[in-house]
């Protein structure tokens, strides 16, 4: 569904991300994993459109990514950022029905509304509804956000979608990271494939369907889910010793450093 | 809203130098539609003078109000006002570089273009600053509050000490011309100003009301608004043409009213919350209400002598927006440095 062909993007001298080729498909749960700077973030920015490749081609669905319109772009695919600053003092719901915007001119259908509500109670925060977002907690926000980048991409059925998410889990507490990468990886099906950028090795490891392992701008390595694990590898990507144990009475490895 | 606005309007129709009656409004309703003179000196008065001066101040509060939600949702920042981004100063510049230098244009043009010389000028002026602002301030595509305002104070500080050397220049009556300007006054309202004035607000407001998801889109972020399929470069210079042409317009006509924009919208985001799609209505409202009151505060407070409405703005609008920010805590809990 999205392929890059020897991509590279440059600041001044500098590559951020150096002649990556790599393809994604439908069914898949991909993460991408590297140290700070690895080059993770702009690798996603790349797939998502918002930045344009110095060099090398990308295409989604055997159609370049130059030839899309950015209204086209938003029924296809949805990015969760590291980041949010909202300006203005928003309630949790117009922030979500915010995902809805590229299905509806000025008022929201009955369809729009439905599809946010349910998210809302999938994530479990149809409570904060009327909150303002501005004060919600690191992790209530991320929520929220989560679920406004789902709604973007839920219900365009029969076409091919993705969902780039740039360390989606980061400020979530165990029960909710688990939660929230359940619910991704119940996004993916033959219309979808997910992206999610991760540091925690073996949560990346218990959810992925595809590792790719990058450093310096580069993909050093990829580990599918039915490989065993490279060790020498995450301790050349991360720069850590590392060892690996058997998780009891399961049948995973859990990397230790 | 919609019934206030009438009731303030009525109030400020009917008080002034020359008081009017609710019978005389209507008697010379009557007689203007079925295109008989005046039946009265205050007929004459509510027809000429006092009707085309209400209505040019909420056309004029109204655009001034949308242009501050405009502005503040362009540079995702809730402090921003067409006064501190250089829009205002640089109108100011354009329309007293025509008051000084109006005669050496060919009389040909003149009798042609006359009348709208000052707009047009207006326009480029505000146009220019408004864009030097907004490239300067920006970093990584990103504006940060703080280097907007210094270069907002240094691009007016330029405006100011040019539209100071045009006075310097100016002959008494265009000086004076010049310094009523820079402190905004309906006196000189006229028919004529009315028509333009709705004409260009009936416009813009539509287009911005248009827009107003996409603004929406933009309090989460430029680089989010894209990813929702918004074409951001667009927007960011569609809404600043149609915004500075708004604020060119309006104070071209009466003059640079400060704090209108900024305050407006303020109150109407505690009204109404800060959704563009129920903002941008209310604030045209909003911004009609207020300006009528602060007319009529400009005409009774030394009547019958009139102070100029900008002086009043400034007087009310600087302080209560002060309170608003400690009051409301505005700006938000990271303590107002907004990026």
């Amino acid at each position: 569904m999205i392929d890059l062909f020897n991509c590279s993007y440059q600041i001044h001298e500098k590559f951020l991300v150096k002649e990556i080729s790599c393809s994604l498909a439908p069914n898949e749960l991909v993460v991408v994993m590297g140290s700070n700077g690895a080059g993770k973030s702009t690798l996603l920015k790349l797939m998502s459109g918002l930045l344009k490749a110095s060099s090398g081609e990308i295409f989604i669905d055997n159609k370049s990514i130059k030839k899309y319109q950015s209204t086209e772009l938003a029924l296809k695919r949805a990015v969760l950022s590291q980041h949010y600053e909202i300006a203005f003092p928003l309630t949790v719901k117009e922030i979500v029905l915010m995902g809805r915007y590229p299905y509806f001119k000025t008022n929201p259908s009955q369809r729009d509304e439905s599809i946010v509500s349910t998210l809302m109670k999938d994530l479990g925060i149809t409570d904060l509804a009327e909150r303002k977002y501005h004060t919600l907690s690191g992790g209530e926000a991320q929520k929220v956000q989560m679920c406004r980048v789902l709604a973007q991409i839920t219900g365009t059925d029969q076409m091919n979608k993705f969902l780039l998410l740039d360390e989606p889990v980061s400020h979530l507490d165990i029960k909710y990271q688990y939660l929230l990468l359940e619910i991704a990886k119940s996004m993916v099906n033959s219309y979808t494939a997910v992206v999610a950028v991760l540091h925690d090795i073996n949560l990346a490891l218990k959810f992925a369907d595809k590792i790719l392992f990058m450093k310096d701008g580069q993909i050093v390595h990829q580990h599918h889910k039915s490989d065993a694990l490279n060790l020498s590898i995450i301790q050349h990507v991360f720069g850590v010793e590392a060892t690996l144990i058997q998780v009891p009475n399961e049948n995973r490895q859990w990397v230790c450093f | 809203m919609m019934v206030l606005l009438v009731i303030v309007l009525l109030a400020s129709i009917a008080w002034g130098a020359v008081g009017i009656s609710l019978n005389d409004m209507e008697l010379a309703l009557l007689h203007w539609s079925k295109g008989k003179e005046p039946g009265s000196i205050y007929e004459s008065v509510f027809l000429q003078i006092r009707l085309p001066r209400v209505l040019l101040c909420c056309i004029t509060g109204a655009i001034l109000a949308v242009s501050g939600v405009l502005m503040q949702g362009l540079f995702r920042n809730p402090i921003v006002e067409p006064g501190l981004v250089g829009t205002s100063a640089g109108a100011a510049l354009g329309a007293s570089f025509v008051f000084v230098f109006a005669s050496w244009f060919a009389t040909e043009i003149q009798s042609i273009i006359g009348p709208f010389l000052v707009p047009i000028f207006a326009f480029a002026g505000a146009l220019l600053s408004t864009f030097i602002v907004y490239q300067l301030s920006k970093s990584n595509s990103r504006v940060s509050l703080t280097s907007l305002l210094l270069v907002g104070v240094a691009i007016n500080a330029v405006a100011l000490s040019g539209t100071g050397f045009m006075t310097y220049l100016a002959r008494d009556p265009q000086a004076r011309s010049i310094s009523f300007w820079n402190l905004g006054t309906f006196s000189g309202a006229s028919w004529f100003q009315v028509e333009i004035v709705f004409l260009v607000a009936l416009v813009v407001i539509t287009i911005a009301i248009a827009d107003a998801k996409k603004l929406n889109a933009f309090i989460l972020g430029e680089e989010e608004a894209s990813y929702l399929g918004i074409d951001t470069k667009r927007l960011k210079r569609k809404i600043l043409v149609i915004n500075t042409a708004m604020v060119a317009i309006a104070t071209s006509f009466v003059g640079v009213i400060a704090f209108m924009g900024l305050i407006v919208p303020h109150v109407m985001r505690l009204l109404v919350g800060s959704d563009h799609r129920k903002l941008i209505p209310a604030s045209i409202f909003g911004g009609a209400i207020l300006l009528l009151i602060a007319d009529m505060g400009a005409r009774l407070l030394l009547a019958p002598a009139e102070i100029p409405i900008g002086i009043i703005t400034s007087l009310v609008g600087a302080p209560v927006y002060i309170l608003l920010l400690k009051q409301h805590n505005f700006i938000d809990k990271r303590g107002g440095e907004h990026d």
